[in-house]
């Protein structure tokens, strides 16, 4: 793409046009001053130290807790848990929640939620598996999700929901022989393909705090991450397959195809493409590997595996620059 | 919470209406942008597309070696591996050479082998010598020689990192040498310091600086084990880093055109509270700042990754129990949203933020 006045300021580029002497040292000062002002030295300040103090004010009640616990009354446990979430929540309240400060305060009460049943589960010896602890924890704290308009809380709330459906899996699905592998690789990737879906379409309709690219690819990750381990699973071993958990692969294919479209031709972009690339090469030099492998597995065969994880990954970086130069040329 | 993002046409526009530029100045910048976004056009290939090539040339390496291994292991000495290792250097790099700028595979094939020939040679040399500082010497040698007949990037960043890896394996390996330890912290943070500072960084000197803001990130686990297992303090590192930062900070600022002796002040104040805890956590504000005003993503995400994990191994290794431990975290927090409160509600941050007309959060 060429540099035009409407393309966004750079301070290399600046630095090039006074050192061609297109603009004097003064100008340049001025406009590398408005790039890299004081005030965005203060917001980035700012905002590290309330992460960061607000991160250890954490751990340390964190902390606190562990240590006394063994000593303290059930009483005591539930008082100090309920008066903090009390305090994040009225906190939030007069901070306002459309301020970094209330969001932060919405985030320490969702988490201690998650604190509360813990305790009650212990010291009432309710009898519930972690998993119930985990769905109850992401039922409980939806509402203040869904008002905070913060990506964080979003993110610890699926977070919480992917645990959840993990544990039971493991603790109940899997003693009951009910869910396999693979399709605990579909639930997965279905949630949080969805969860990815969702942001797309919010942030097409005004949602500007759902605009931040970090969660774009972290969904965008995640969603296509089980899958993705549930396919290498099903290429790996052959006891995944059986049916619904042979499935797997489909929905992997189905996930790439509608990538490729979506970062392809509906919001071009590279990175995520890149990404999509990473896992195919991923599920196709495993399943390149079980083939050689299981003609052989001396010498040769790591030879000949290495100029095919180079042919593979050749070829993938050879689209991806041809993809970077076309997008360019289109934009 | 995002800024808006400066276009060109803007940052000329108030440079226009402060009298800085002229319209014909605007004009001959605006031709001139066109022909350096062709250029960057042709030169810039994503950074993620160079790591996969160079993680996809690892992997091949890696099991060209186990191959070569496997074929050669108990039928060659020592002296064969290191002549078939340098052999395999010499084709990567005539390869490399050779190979036409968009030649992808020849250009991994050329990696691979340069990587799998490094491993050759490196083993080879640690069982005829015996001798962790041989290794190391040979691998500086080595890099010093590749860094201008191998010109490749990627190349030139892990070579960095060979180098300081095989170093600071060497000097915790004697104990004699341990206190090397923070002579290399001391050349790394001056190399970082220096080259990302300079205003016109040549090209092939950018892999060496980047490499050597990784490894100024990763050295700091090696100061950081456990007292019992080295006999140098990790204080020293922590000093040359405070020093260093506070050098960045009066670059910064002379750079800016103006001393603010305040916030200077609050910088340097944080900066030797901060050197008392360990020099892991004072890299990582390093990367963070440096990253921060070169606009670098690179530096500000390795930043931003190895702080929690340095302030975790700091407070995990305090010698108190827990109650003690909780207080100092809380502490430590409140402290840092005091200060917080106290930059904000400055006459020079409320000056700052009248100026630009926006906010702080």
């Amino acid at each position: 793409m060429a540099r035009k006045l409407d393309g966004p300021a750079d301070r290399k580029t600046i630095q090039a046009l006074y050192k061609e002497r297109i603009i004097s040292y003064w100008a340049c000062k001025a406009a590398l001053s408005m790039l890299q002002g004081p005030r965005l030295w203060l917001r980035w300040i700012n905002r590290m130290l309330l992460i960061l103090g607000a991160a250890l004010c954490l751990a340390g009640v964190v902390f606190f807790f562990a240590f006394n616990w063994a000593a303290m009354s059930a009483f005591l446990k539930f008082t100090l848990i309920e008066v903090s979430l009390a305090a994040c929540l009225i906190g939030a309240w007069f901070a306002g929640i459309d301020r970094l400060v209330g969001k932060l305060l919405l985030l320490g009460a969702s988490v201690f939620t998650g604190v509360f049943l813990a305790v009650y589960g212990q010291v009432y010896q309710t009898g519930a598996d972690p998993w119930e602890l985990f769905f109850g924890w992401s039922l409980l704290i939806i509402g203040w999700v869904a008002i905070s308009r913060f990506a964080a809380l979003w993110v610890l709330w699926l977070a919480i929901l992917n645990t959840g459906i993990i544990l039971y899996w493991a603790q109940v699905a899997i003693p009951n022989d009910s869910l396999d592998f693979g399709s605990l690789c579909i639930v997965l990737g279905i949630i949080n393909g969805a969860a990815f879906i969702l942001r797309e379409w919010g942030s097409g309709r005004g949602m500007k705090w759902l605009r931040v690219k970090w969660l774009q690819h972290l969904l965008f990750v995640v969603a296509l991450a089980f899958p993705t381990i549930g396919t290498i699973a099903v290429v790996v071993d052959e006891s995944h397959y059986h049916f619904p958990g042979v499935l797997v692969p489909v929905l992997w294919m189905f996930y790439i195809a509608f990538a490729y479209w979506f970062f392809k031709f509906k919001k071009a972009n590279l990175s995520a493409l890149a990404l999509c690339v990473l896992y195919v090469c991923s599920v196709a030099l495993t399943l390149a590997g079980r083939i050689l492998f299981e003609i052989s597995d001396d010498a040769l065969m790591f030879l000949i595996f290495g100029f095919i994880v180079l042919v593979v990954v050749g070829v993938a970086a050879w689209w991806l620059l041809d993809t970077h130069r076309k997008m360019r040329k289109a934009s | 919470m995002d800024d808006k993002v400066l276009t060109f046409g803007e940052v000329f526009r108030q440079l226009r209406e402060s009298g800085l530029v002229s319209e014909s100045q605007e004009k001959a910048a605006a031709l001139r942008l066109e022909s350096y976004g062709e250029v960057q056009d042709r030169e810039s290939t994503p950074w993620y597309i160079k790591a996969l090539v160079a993680v996809g040339a690892w992997a091949a390496a890696v099991f060209f070696l186990v191959s070569v291994g496997m074929a050669f292991m108990f039928e060659l000495d020592d002296k064969m591996f290191i002549l078939i290792g340098l052999a395999s250097i010499a084709v990567a790099t005539i390869l490399r050479r050779v190979a036409k700028e968009d030649s992808i595979f020849l250009a991994q094939l050329a990696f691979a082998l340069c990587i799998t020939g490094h491993g050759l040679t490196i083993y080879g040399v640690g069982e005829e010598s015996d001798s962790v500082g041989v290794v190391a010497l040979v691998v500086t040698v080595l890099f010093g020689l590749l860094y201008w007949l191998y010109k490749d990037g990627a190349y030139r960043v892990l070579g960095t990192l060979m180098v300081a890896g095989t170093f600071s394996v060497w000097f915790l390996s004697e104990n004699d040498l341990n206190h090397f330890i923070h002579l290399l912290i001391l050349v790394e943070a001056l190399g970082v310091g220096v080259l990302f500072m300079k205003q016109d960084l040549p090209a092939f000197l950018r892999p060496l600086a980047l490499g050597l803001a990784v490894s100024l990130g990763l050295t700091p686990f090696f100061v950081l084990l456990p007292a019992h297992e080295l006999v140098t303090p990790f204080w020293p590192s922590s000093i040359i880093l405070a020093l260093g930062l506070i050098c960045l900070y009066f670059a910064m600022a002379k750079r800016e055109g103006g001393f603010r002796y305040e916030p200077l002040g609050f910088a340097f104040t944080a900066t030797l509270l901060f050197s008392f805890s360990t020099p892991g956590i004072l890299a990582a504000i390093a990367l963070m700042v440096l990253g921060h005003y070169l606009a670098d993503r690179v530096l500000l995400g390795l930043g931003f990754m190895l702080l929690p994990v340095f302030i975790t191994i700091y407070y995990y290794s305090l010698t108190m129990d827990l109650l003690t431990k909780s207080g100092i975290l809380f502490a430590s927090g409140a402290f840092l949203i005091i200060i917080r409160i106290i930059i904000s509600s400055r006459p020079w941050a409320r000056e700052a933020v009248e100026e630009a007309g926006g906010e702080v959060e």
